[in-house]
């Protein structure tokens, strides 16, 4: 059988750094992070998160949507990246002939939905059964805000979404590359969104994983994730069809279970390992080939302990460069492969290496040094990106140069 | 699609038929932990994979519409209640769609490839599409794909108030399949195709039987009947309207339906070996219609 080779010809990404390519780019090569106290709702807690600077309305203005209607903010930073991203591959422009020549699908992430929204109708139907608007509830499917997104797009030929917590993106980009590669779609605009919503900051705070402080991944004094908001998309396309430029190619995946704990990892990191085994044995590549790892790194004290085990696993004492962006992004949840993917892709089509913020001294117990400082001008040609979720869920993609 | 994907078991655990739990997850802690849906799902899948004589599976794919509901419920409600102090992470744990599937994971100790599509009316089908694709890529694997959705008092109300339960009923239900590229002596169904469609406002008032199946593609030249769950109005040739069975009058309304719809086409496929073809067409309220094409391989 023959398999299409599958290239990303556009990129969407919408974080606590900006809005857009272009600000995520220069708050990356500036060492800027962009985590600071929560102010999107109010809550108990003492809480630094990587906030998207721009209220709802202010999106629905850019996006001209129509006014009155209820957006989830998981719905509205969704179409500003995936908006970006199918603007940049040059789909937006398409005609009508040219539109239905193609099969053009969506694959989204995300884990809260339309909570914050649901939210709001909660907090009085709890009080009283009569109340509470039913409209905010229109939104709360995680499905829903995919298919906002596609519609907005008219890029519904295949509409589905991927909820693995925080590994859900890229297995989106997963199931996107797939079916390009069997014929099933010709062009695929796949990532995740997650906005910040009371939910999540309750449901971490409650685990006891959240920092008060800003997230030090891999340091010996991390104590815990600053949970993030935002979207990243790619464009997933047959090499074939034509395109005025690329980013990449999709190399290889993987996903794996770690099948230790419904929310820790294991010590050894299986899942983390067995994922980015099964990408480089998917890719035809040997571990000494990756140029860059863009690491889960969250900042709690197991998930970065199990995926420097597993890093060691995999490369032994030849780690190539990596790190975490968790530092600037804070941890968009089901969207994090999403603006990693982006992220990752910048580097190989720029040549940087992103550094991991906030880190000082070696971890204890596993012995990884991530790049601490910008690395610029670098020829590289993969790039090995994981992203790890509750449920053991672990999904490794490895994106290599194309210059198609 | 080049290769054949057999249904080698099916199970089914539905909300008004439950069985006892301790027979499936015997271990008491465990299961007092399990939210109903947990427990649903998880036997469900194990009595799919209790069935299956072959080796472990290289999948578990899963697709729900409506995720845990009780536990996000049970963890909203409780921020408000304590004020956001104090809070109990198990039902935040326990929230996540992919909750089933992990634990599925867990209890087999079952490391290969997990995923949960978590889209309306289209879960199930999603979650076969991946199991299709997957099943195309790679030979002689098998896997374990499930649809589940659970309907909490909450829930009930939320629909009645918007008036879904004036046209259907409430259901609930847990579908698990082990599936696979190779033929066994546990065969009687294969999936021919599925297929979701596009949004289309001219599908939206009533949806035309006979149409829809001529745009996917499917001759009837044979004994046939069409499981049908779309609670909008249709319309079908006379010739076919005898074919015709409303699932939905079994199973109830719910957003993966149509795993219920998949699992009682085998067992008609097994008990009336003579049909050679079923035909799922399912709609969850005005999402996206979905055609699943079973064939029964002794035809």
């Amino acid at each position: 059988m023959m398999y299409n080779d599958v290239i990303i010809t556009g990129l969407g990404v919408v974080t606590a750094l900006g809005k857009g390519v272009g600000e995520n780019l220069d708050a990356l090569v500036s060492s800027k992070g962009g985590i600071a106290p929560l102010t999107l709702f109010a809550t108990n807690h003492e809480v630094v998160v990587g906030e998207v600077r721009m209220s709802n309305e202010q999106i629905v203005d850019i996006l001209s949507l129509t006014k009155g209607k209820i957006y989830s903010r998981t719905t509205l930073l969704g179409l500003l990246a995936a908006k970006d991203a199918y603007d940049d591959a040059g789909y937006s422009e398409l005609n009508q002939k040219e539109r239905s020549a193609l099969k053009i699908g969506l694959i989204s992430a995300t884990s809260v939905g339309g909570m914050d929204v649901s939210e709001n109708f909660y907090k009085e139907y709890r009080i009283d059964k009569s109340k509470g608007k039913l409209r905010d509830l229109l939104g709360h499917d995680c499905g829903a805000s995919t298919e906002k997104i596609a519609a907005y797009l008219n890029a519904d030929d295949f509409v589905s979404t991927v909820s693995t917590a925080c590994s859900s993106a890229n297995n989106a980009i997963m199931l996107g590359a797939r079916m390009i590669k069997l014929g099933l779609l010709d062009v695929v605009v796949a990532g995740g969104t997650d906005s910040l919503s009371r939910f999540t900051v309750n449901g971490f705070h409650s685990l006891g994983i959240l920092d008060k402080n800003r997230c030090r991944p891999f340091d010996d004094s991390r104590a815990g994730l600053n949970l993030g908001e935002g979207a990243g998309y790619v464009v997933l396309q047959r090499s074939d069809i034509p395109h005025h430029k690329a980013y990449g190619k999709i190399c290889g995946y993987a996903n794996a279970n770690d099948a230790f704990h419904q929310t820790a990892s294991s010590s050894q990191g299986e899942g983390a390992y067995l994922a980015m085994h099964g990408a480089l044995r998917s890719s035809g590549l040997n571990p000494r080939d990756i140029s860059y790892v863009n690491a889960h790194g969250t900042g709690t004290p197991n998930n970065d302990s199990s995926e420097g085990a597993a890093l060691i696993r995999i490369f032994g004492d030849k780690l190539p460069p990596f790190s975490s962006t968790k530092g600037y992004t804070g941890h968009t949840l089901a969207a994090a492969g999403g603006v990693e993917s982006v992220f990752s892709l910048l580097s190989l089509k720029y040549g940087y290496i992103w550094p991991n913020l906030h880190f000082n001294t070696e971890m204890s117990d596993v012995a990884v040094v991530p790049v601490k400082d910008l690395i610029s001008d670098r020829s590289l040609n993969f790039v090995l990106e994981n992203s790890f979720g509750f449920g053991g869920n672990c999904t490794t993609l490895i994106y290599g140069s194309y210059n198609g | 699609m080049e290769k054949k994907i057999y249904i080698n078991t099916r199970a089914s655990v539905e909300g008004c038929n439950e069985p006892d739990y301790k027979e499936f997850i015997p271990d008491p802690v465990a299961r007092r932990r399990m939210s109903r849906i947990i427990k649903m799902g998880v036997t469900s899948a194990f009595i799919a994979l209790n069935e299956w004589k072959g080796k472990a599976v290289d999948g578990i794919i899963t697709g729900t519409g409506w995720g845990c509901l009780a536990d996000t419920e049970k963890f909203l409600n409780s921020i408000y209640e304590n004020d956001e102090r104090l809070l109990n992470p198990s039902s935040f744990i326990q929230s996540t769609p992919n909750t089933i599937g992990a634990q599925i994971a867990l209890f087999l100790g079952s490391k290969c490839y997990n995923v949960s599509y978590v889209h309306g009316g289209i879960s199930f089908e999603s979650a076969l599409i991946d199991s299709i694709s997957m099943l195309q890529e790679q030979d002689n694997i098998t896997l374990l794909v499930g649809g589940f959705d659970e309907m909490s008092a909450t829930k009930e109300h939320i629909l009645d108030r918007m008036g879904v339960w004036r046209k259907a009923k409430p259901g609930e239900g847990a579908q698990f399949f082990v599936i696979g590229n190779t033929e066994c002596y546990q065969n009687t169904a294969e999936i021919e195709s599925v297929t979701t469609f596009t949004e289309n406002s001219e599908l939206s008032d009533t949806v035309d039987i006979s149409s829809l199946i001529d745009r996917i593609g499917v001759t009837l030249d044979e004994e046939y009947r069409i499981l049908c769950g779309i609670g909008n109005p249709y319309s079908s040739t006379e010739n076919m309207g005898k074919n015709i069975i409303d699932y939905k009058q079994i199973c109830g309304e719910y957003p993966t339906a149509s795993a219920f719809g998949l699992w009682h086409a085998c067992g008609i496929l097994e008990e009336e070996p003579h049909i050679g073809k079923i035909i799922i067409i399912t709609r969850h309220l005005r999402e996206r219609i979905s055609v699943i094409v079973v064939n029964n391989i002794s035809k």
